[in-house]
């Protein structure tokens, strides 16, 4: 399996939602439209900066009916491999850049009878394009959105003002918080939880939804672990018969990538398994969460999206 | 006849606690009280509350209904037929929160008629579990006239629709909780097998 093709896109609108978030929106350079896209699909957007390519995934959030431009909305991360800090700093209108076809590994689940949305920070991001899709169906639902102020919640003021009595802010400045427990007590059969935020909150409304009664099929979550920075090392690729050498700001994704190769790649967040790689020798420092615990004390696969090895050198059966 | 396994047959087991749940909910008929006191006494006091809805009929007398309503579940309901039962049992599921485990003992056209129920309040396989008991009888889906024939026993029976005689296949629907029936004799016309009982 190859990468999927990109979509050649520019930088059409840019505004401030927050103080660290902007929102940018994306026209396909040659004018034609825009793949069709569900609500909590993400893309890919790669970034040229000098020799350097940065690939992130943000979600969609715009109506999911508008197939003449993405938009997506970037949270500023100050000590990061620097792909969200180059786009607020340096994308501006006109700006190229290359998206990946959009794909959902976060959908609405068409059968529920009622939606329970959590969204923690930036988390709020899949779920804009999820409300759009919520109203036109005219389902039942909820959104609790939980940030650090309301200068820093984007879109809040949007989501209040459309949907007083279905939005429910919890600024953490002012001591509120979500109580996934009480939030999931007393849901009417058929509901489905979706939660996108910090790995706490994602982990505990999971435990709450576990404790309460909740079977697995109706509890939906979606993270993008960003690869940290880490060690360097060196991975071989043993089929190949090459050795990649692995910055410390660099993914071992992007490694393979800057050395011309062309890893499956789809979340770029240890989530979906497309990158999924045999590991032939070396321990691994796990960052995904598509493995299971099994496979990872085994030491015998990597997602090289975002983890690395923990030693200084890896063999990979690529 | 039918050759391999068909994939849409569904294959049962007996009902267990699922400790998952939180609210066990038991709605059984006839035969199928036996599975619910056997399963009710292994819930043995799990976490959360139970509530049992059943309709001793056709069971003569209802001895299992006097058995189960001598349960100490949080609530039990004894209905005077099936119908009945089928008739109250969207408003208890309007008043269930998630958390709430579905257990269903009856002949297998009941187990499915109650599951569509389920289904149509958002529950899926993983909060539903089923057990039949008694005759192997198979409500039959007429797949010329569209009509349902109950109680089917045999593996060539006639429509209640149209008269035509029918093979009864393997082919189950869980939307119609109904086996598919199919003109015995379309490929050879007049070669009709024998009837043979069907398969449990």
């Amino acid at each position: 399996m190859m990468a999927s093709a990109t979509i050649p896109v520019r930088v059409a609108e840019v505004d401030r939602i927050t103080p660290l978030v902007k929102r940018l929106a994306l026209q396909p350079s040659d004018g034609v439209s825009l793949p069709a896209f569900s609500g909590g699909s993400h893309v890919v957007v790669t970034m040229q900066r000098g020799e350097g390519v940065h690939r992130n995934p943000y979600s969609l959030i715009g109506p999911p009916g508008d197939r003449s431009r993405y938009q997506i909305a970037v949270l500023r991360v100050e000590r990061s491999r620097g792909g969200s800090v180059f786009l607020h700093d340096h994308a501006g209108i006109g700006t190229a850049l290359q998206i990946t076809p959009p794909v959902n590994l976060f959908p609405l689940i068409g059968q529920a009878r009622k939606h329970v949305l959590v969204a923690g920070g930036i988390g709020i991001t899949p779920f804009l394009a999820h409300l759009d899709e919520l109203r036109r169906m005219g389902a039942r639902y909820e959104l609790h959105y939980a940030a650090r102020d309301l200068e820093h919640a984007a879109f809040a003021d949007r989501l209040l003002a459309e949907d007083p009595g279905r939005v429910r802010l919890y600024p953490s400045r002012q001591g509120r918080r979500i109580e996934p427990a009480a939030l999931l007590a007393h849901q009417p059969l058929g509901t489905h939880v979706y939660v996108c935020g910090p790995g706490p909150m994602i982990e505990a409304v999971v435990a709450a939804a576990r404790a309460a009664g909740w079977p697995p099929s109706h509890v939906h979550w979606e993270r993008f672990a960003a690869p940290g920075p880490g060690r360097p090392f060196t991975a071989v690729l043993a089929r190949s018969r090459r050795s990649v050498l692995v910055r410390g700001d660099v993914s071992l994704l992007e490694a393979l990538e800057a050395d011309g190769l062309q890893p499956p790649y789809l979340c770029r967040g240890g989530a979906c398994g497309a990158c999924e790689t045999a590991v032939l020798a070396g321990e691994v420092e796990h960052g995904d969460h598509y493995l299971s615990d099994e496979v990872k004390a085994a030491h015998t696969r990597i997602m090289p999206c975002v983890s690395r090895a923990r030693g200084d050198r890896i063999v990979l059966d690529i | 006849m039918q050759g391999p396994a068909i994939k849409s047959k569904p294959s049962y087991s007996p009902l267990a606690p699922d400790p998952g749940g939180v609210h066990h909910l038991l709605v059984g008929h006839g035969c199928g009280g036996e599975a619910l006191i056997r399963l009710y006494r292994a819930l043995g006091g799990p976490r959360g509350s139970t509530e049992i809805h059943y309709a001793p009929a056709p069971v003569p007398a209802g001895e299992l209904g006097a058995a189960i309503a001598g349960l100490d579940a949080e609530r039990t309901e004894i209905y005077g037929s099936v119908d009945d039962l089928l008739a109250v049992l969207p408003g208890v599921l309007e008043g269930c929160a998630m958390g709430t485990r579905l257990y269903v003992a009856g002949s297998e056209t009941f187990l499915w008629r109650i599951t569509a129920i389920g289904r149509a309040f958002g529950m899926d396989d993983d909060e539903i579990r089923r057990e039949p008991c008694g005759p192997a009888a198979r409500r039959v889906y007429c797949v010329h006239c569209k009509a349902i024939t109950d109680d089917v026993r045999t593996t060539v029976a006639e429509c209640a629709g149209c008269g035509m005689t029918l093979l009864v296949r393997d082919h189950f629907s869980r939307r119609l909780a109904a086996y598919m029936g199919v003109k015995v004799d379309a490929e050879v016309p007049g070669e009709i097998p024998g009837p043979e009982a069907l398969d449990p």
